[in-house]
């Protein structure tokens, strides 16, 4: 059975650098625009904004101004300079800390970092 | 799959790290009898065990029950049961949810099971409301982006792996996956990444391996078996007694390593030989 790649979790800021895979940001929708099919994702401490594609998740349930989580791919468009997100899953997060959120992600980073641990899988 | 590490920051005995806990004492460790939390990375590179099916290897940990909790990005719906695609933020796994048979045959509605609760006070009929609500969804299925609460074994169905769940719920709260991902690195350091066992019965379980890989007590009578065969089958003798036997040489080298450690050994040995007499060729 042919599975979707995972969305490896990222920080907004993070995902604008990123090049290609699968991701997994979560941010407060700034703008949406259901004809288009776009919407804007904004982090509500840094100003970082990322565009997101919806193609494959109309109708949003949820409003401008939620907190949402997008996983999806990042492309990058022919110009090369903005990165955007095609959302395979949106999901209405309201009512999570970020804060909290946020430093829980820091700690498991800190933790995979610490493992040093090279694998060498066979497969 | 064949997983390899490196540990460049261990603090183990680098002998000690590749021997596993023999069979027999793996319900010692406290990661065989419950459902462990883990990421989902890490269940799929589980190494199995050639021992016991079923069972998979975290570092020195035998597991089979996991819990996992992330969003759902797949989903499947067939006449007896669902499977849904769980995505974590390290990996996503395959997962299959059973149907339950009793939800075909009841036809009772959610207001008609709380009227007959009317009795109960209110905190209770609020919870039984939730519960209801919950079954029912589980009897719809999850949606792609639902947050799900999954605990169950790891099998492997058509080559992939899986976990087969024995427990599933929807979570609303979306605070609960922060709670999971704090509590992960910290069972990680200090159960996972971690031995059960002291160290010092650790050191005596290599000992005692180290000397021949893979004899151990309830080997020894296949073993003598075999070795009776093959001078049979050489020799042809018309009688065997028991003091032939330990004069073979296959038999004294038998011997010879598993009783290193003492006369207890030796007692058990010539019980086993004993034994052997009564083996019909």
């Amino acid at each position: 059975m042919d599975l979707p790649k995972c969305g490896s979790v990222q920080e907004i800021s993070n995902a604008l650098s990123t090049n290609q895979g699968s991701i997994k940001v979560t941010g407060r929708l700034i703008q949406h625009d259901c004809i288009n099919r776009q919407a804007t994702l904004g982090d509500p401490q840094t100003s970082a904004s990322l565009c997101v594609d919806t193609s494959l998740t109309e109708p949003l349930e949820g409003s401008v101004g939620s907190l949402f989580q997008v996983i999806g791919e990042v492309e990058r468009e022919d110009g090369g300079d903005t990165p955007i997100v095609r959302a395979r899953i949106m999901r209405c997060v309201d009512g999570m800390d970020l804060l909290m959120y946020n430093r829980a992600l820091r700690n498991q980073q800190k933790y995979f970092q610490s493992r040093n641990v090279t694998l060498v899988r066979h497969n | 799959m064949d997983v390899e590490e490196m540990e460049v920051d261990g603090t183990e005995n680098h002998s000690l790290r590749n021997d596993k806990i023999p069979k027999t004492l793996c319900g010692l460790d406290f990661c065989f009898h419950v459902f462990n939390k883990m990421y989902i990375d890490d269940i799929i590179a589980l190494e199995q065990c050639d021992v016991i099916p079923g069972m998979y290897w975290y570092k020195r940990h035998p597991i089979y029950k996991v819990d996992i909790m992330g969003v759902v990005v797949k989903r499947q719906e067939n006449v007896r049961c669902f499977i849904y695609a769980v995505d974590d933020g390290t990996g996503v796994i395959t997962c299959c949810c059973w149907k339950s048979r009793l939800h075909e045959q009841s036809s009772e509605d959610i207001e008609t099971t709380l009227q007959r609760c009317r009795n109960l006070p209110e905190v209770l009929r609020k919870k039984m409301s939730g519960v209801l609500m919950s079954e029912a969804k589980k009897k719809e299925g999850y949606s792609l982006g639902d947050l799900v609460h999954i605990r169950g074994k790891i099998k492997i169905f058509r080559g992939e792996r899986e976990v087969v769940a024995s427990y599933h719920n929807k979570l609303e709260d979306p605070n609960m996956e922060i709670v999971r991902m704090s509590e992960l690195p910290v069972l990680y350091r200090n159960l996972y990444d971690v031995d059960t066992l002291p160290k010092k019965v650790l050191e005596e379980l290599s000992e005692m391996s180290g000397q021949r890989k893979g004899i151990c007590h309830s080997e020894i009578v296949p073993e003598l078996k075999k070795i009776l065969v093959t001078f049979i089958e050489d020799q042809q003798p018309e009688e065997i007694s028991v003091e032939h036997v330990s004069k073979i040489p296959g038999v004294t080298d038998l011997l010879k390593e598993v009783c290193w450690r003492g006369r207890m050994h030796e007692r058990f040995i010539r019980l086993d030989i004993v034994h052997c007499k009564s083996i019909s060729f």
